[in-house]
């Protein structure tokens, strides 16, 4: 039996300790912090454990704002908005029209510029180039415009965007470099949002790979869907991490085993029109608006923006 | 009577003559669209590829940097690899002969784009791709990056004589 004060002090005590264990329970629930290891594939990695992941000393710490953007109050004095879950994939919502894109640039390698082409989405803007990885991003002279070469950065800067989306990964799975890998998406996505400051960045996560038909094709051993898992962790954790939003391609694709069925591609690796339409019905039921994300203003890019020159060029 | 003999002999040149264009399959019509099917059924690629519609070939031809509008692309076939080759065919019909012409310059510099963009990521494809033909008759123009382009010319043996 307990003198009331006494009992007071306990209820208090003890409904402490419950909120307290459960905002743990809910932050270890959402994937854990950036600070955490990357998750484990679901298959067991050789390169994994040969190249590991980003260290805790070398994430940001997490904080409640770093998962979950700020909590925007209604106009109306009403509920206030549930802030954007950036530990989680883009919810799916209703399908928006192609015209949506109009003002999406798209940046990413052979897998992106064949979406471009087959899925029939009529518009966005192609900044693409074959074998390109996240590694070679900054340096790579990729487009020529009016006779001048720009990376797909310099080319991104050289317009504003509604939307960007960045799809790479595919040709860095023969580096085995997870940790640069990390740090090259972390930095790719500063460095659009230095030039493209008010557009929804999007992660667009590794659709799977078919590796019988890669290999009966004559494809790349190290293409991997074993690897391709881990990059995906890595991915989403980036986009977690600055604030953008990921989407979860690989879910849509991925079979039973965990592959691309191998009807969608002919090499294991390029996918074919219908899948490419696919691709863009993922897309266009997985949006997320600009004021949803960041209801309190853009975040602060952390990179520089390439210098424009007089005549409109851009140089990094 | 040396006369009707000498008209006779004239007539009978004429025919071999007209016999001797048909054997070329020379059409100066131009290209047909069922062309690419042709070469398809003949073998020439060695892939199944896709088709695309005349907006997305327009755009990725960036045929409106030749001047060319949409509506000047009366109609048109094209195939393309997904991305596990450079292999590709387009048959495209121009309202006029000045367009047909602006669409082939398009198509070449199309094809050392293509050279250029994947020389360092798909080199067993450059062969192809240099191998490529880009022919206009007409109001006509015919390209094709074939795996073998002796089954494409046999398919559309005028594409063996055309002059690139």
């Amino acid at each position: 039996m307990f003198h009331r004060p006494h009992g007071r002090w306990t209820a208090a005590f003890l409904l402490t300790s419950i909120l307290a264990l459960g905002w743990i329970a809910s932050a270890a629930f959402c994937g854990g912090s950036p600070a955490d290891p990357p998750p484990a594939p679901a298959i067991s990695s050789d390169s994994a454990q040969a190249a590991p992941a980003p260290s805790p000393d070398q994430s940001a710490p997490e904080s409640p704002e770093t998962s979950r953007g700020s909590s925007a109050s209604s106009s109306d004095g009403s509920e206030p908005v549930p802030a954007y879950d950036f530990s989680q994939p883009a919810p799916e919502r209703e399908a928006v029209d192609n015209s949506y894109f109009a003002d999406a640039a798209f940046v990413g390698d052979s897998r992106t510029d064949g979406f471009l082409i087959y899925s029939g989405i009529g518009c966005g803007k192609n900044l693409t180039s074959n074998g390109l990885s996240i590694f070679t991003l900054p340096e790579k002279k990729a487009l020529t415009i009016n006779g001048e070469k720009y990376t797909l950065l310099e080319a991104l800067a050289l317009e504003q965007y509604g939307k960007v989306y960045l799809s790479l990964g595919v040709n860095e799975l023969g580096y085995y470099d997870d940790e640069g890998f990390y740090q090259g998406y972390c930095d790719a996505i500063d460095a659009i949002r230095a030039v493209q400051p008010n557009a929804v960045i999007y992660i667009q996560g590794l659709i799977p790979l078919n590796e019988e038909v890669i290999a009966q094709t004559g494809g790349r051993s190290y293409l991997t869907n074993e690897h391709l898992r881990v990059y995906n962790d890595l991915m989403r954790k980036a986009a977690q991490e600055k604030q953008a939003v990921f989407l979860d391609l690989y879910s849509e694709f991925a079979d039973e085993n965990g592959a691309l069925p191998a009807e969608a591609s002919k090499d294991g690796v390029h996918l074919r029109s219908d899948w490419c339409k696919q691709w863009l019905a993922y897309l266009q039921t997985h949006t997320v608006d600009y004021d949803t994300l960041y209801p309190d203003g853009a975040p602060a890019a952390e990179a520089p923006a390439p210098e424009i020159s007089e005549n409109g060029s851009a140089s990094s | 009577m040396k006369q009707k003999l000498t008209a006779a002999l004239l007539a009978l040149a004429c025919l071999f003559s007209l016999a001797a264009c048909g054997k070329n399959d020379a059409d100066p019509a131009g290209y047909t669209l069922e062309a690419l099917d042709l070469m398809a059924k003949e073998g020439a690629f060695s892939e199944e590829l896709e088709s695309l519609d005349g907006d997305t070939a327009f755009a990725l031809y960036k045929l409106a940097d030749y001047g060319l509008s949409r509506e000047d692309l009366a109609d048109c076939a094209v195939l393309r690899s997904a991305g596990a080759t450079c292999e590709e065919g387009a048959v495209l019909l121009w309202q006029t002969e000045e367009q047909a012409v602006q669409a082939k310059k398009a198509l070449e510099d199309y094809i050392q784009g293509q050279i250029d963009a994947n020389v360092d990521y798909r080199p067993a494809e450059i062969p192809k791709l240099e191998g490529a033909r880009v022919s206009q008759v007409g109001s006509t123009v015919l390209m094709v990056v074939a795996g073998d382009m002796a089954a494409a010319c046999k398919a559309v043996p005028y594409l063996d004589q055309a002059k690139n």
